[in-house]
């Protein structure tokens, strides 16, 4: 990828190492449209830092009403619905290259999520949600005494 | 089909080729998904560009090339979060249509919503109406 030149991209332990393969398991899964392209949609991409995890998706289109997330234990899905364009009589189409209809993912995390403080925007078509790490799923540091 | 709908087909659009410029900001620029459709007096652009804020858009027609750019501000943090898995790459948006139907420019008129830029190309008087006599002889 050109324009992410992430310090902690090489030889750092990945708690998500097991992320991209889970989760190609459960969006076959979950995934039931037909005949639709196979892909899953939408492309999320995933950030974390020790205390939260932060999931965009591009979401053109999508009214903020039509968007559902739940989160339980450790696991986060997105679901939602995209309308399509009014059609009408006098119209004719010359392109048509955007697509609408539901969508589904799901997300399982390392670790528990604090569910209460989920906190999830959309501007200009991107979705952002930050999930919370669960507070007493979190490491706790031990002092070794001399 | 008919042959005033041939007339009307005209005015459907064509990507251009060949931009050869080099742009100044160093990102992945792609090509928004669109739809084009026509009415019987504008010519109605659909661009999926999520991500890109209305100051940031840019629409231009010139020489009869629809032009559309818009920028992608960063979204993550790169200081506050470490990637963990990235399904879709962020970069910039362009592309460019030819209009072969007369339009009038000054009335062109765009919105932003959810991340949907729509466009509305109004078709120029004459070319609204105009109809060809084919004569035979």
């Amino acid at each position: 990828m050109l324009h992410r030149n992430s310090p902690y991209s090489t030889a750092r332990w990945d708690p998500f190492s097991e992320l991209t393969h889970l989760q190609r398991a459960i969006n076959r899964a979950f995934d039931s449209r037909i005949g639709h392209r196979t892909a899953e949609y939408p492309p999320l991409n995933v950030a974390a830092n020790e205390n939260e995890v932060l999931v965009t998706a591009e979401l053109p289109g999508v009214d903020p009403k039509d968007i559902d997330i739940t989160v339980q234990g450790g696991s986060f899905t997105l679901k939602g619905r995209r309308k399509a364009e009014e059609r009408k009589e006098n119209e004719r189409y010359h392109r048509q290259e955007r697509s609408s209809g539901s969508f589904a993912r799901t997300l399982e995390l390392p670790y528990n999520l604090d569910a209460e403080k989920v906190q999830a925007s959309l501007k200009n078509g991107v979705l952002r949600v930050v999930l919370p790490r669960a507070e007493d799923d979190k490491p706790r540091k031990v002092r070794v005494e001399s | 089909m008919s042959h005033t709908e041939k007339q009307v087909s005209a005015g459907e659009l064509e990507k251009t080729r060949g931009r050869e410029l080099e742009r100044t900001r160093s990102r992945s620029v792609f090509a928004p998904n669109v739809d084009i459709k026509e009415t019987g007096d504008e010519l109605i652009v659909y661009a999926d560009i999520p991500g890109v804020p209305e100051d940031r858009i840019d629409i231009t027609v010139e020489n009869g090339v629809l032009t559309l750019r818009g920028e992608v501000p960063e979204t993550v943090e790169p200081e506050k979060y470490a990637p963990v898995l990235e399904e879709y790459d962020q970069g910039d948006y362009e592309r460019a249509f030819t209009l072969s139907n007369e339009v009038d420019r000054e009335n062109i008129r765009a919105t932003l919503t959810n991340g949907v830029l729509v466009i509305h190309v109004p078709k120029a008087g004459p070319a609204k109406s105009r109809k060809i006599q084919v004569s035979s002889g």
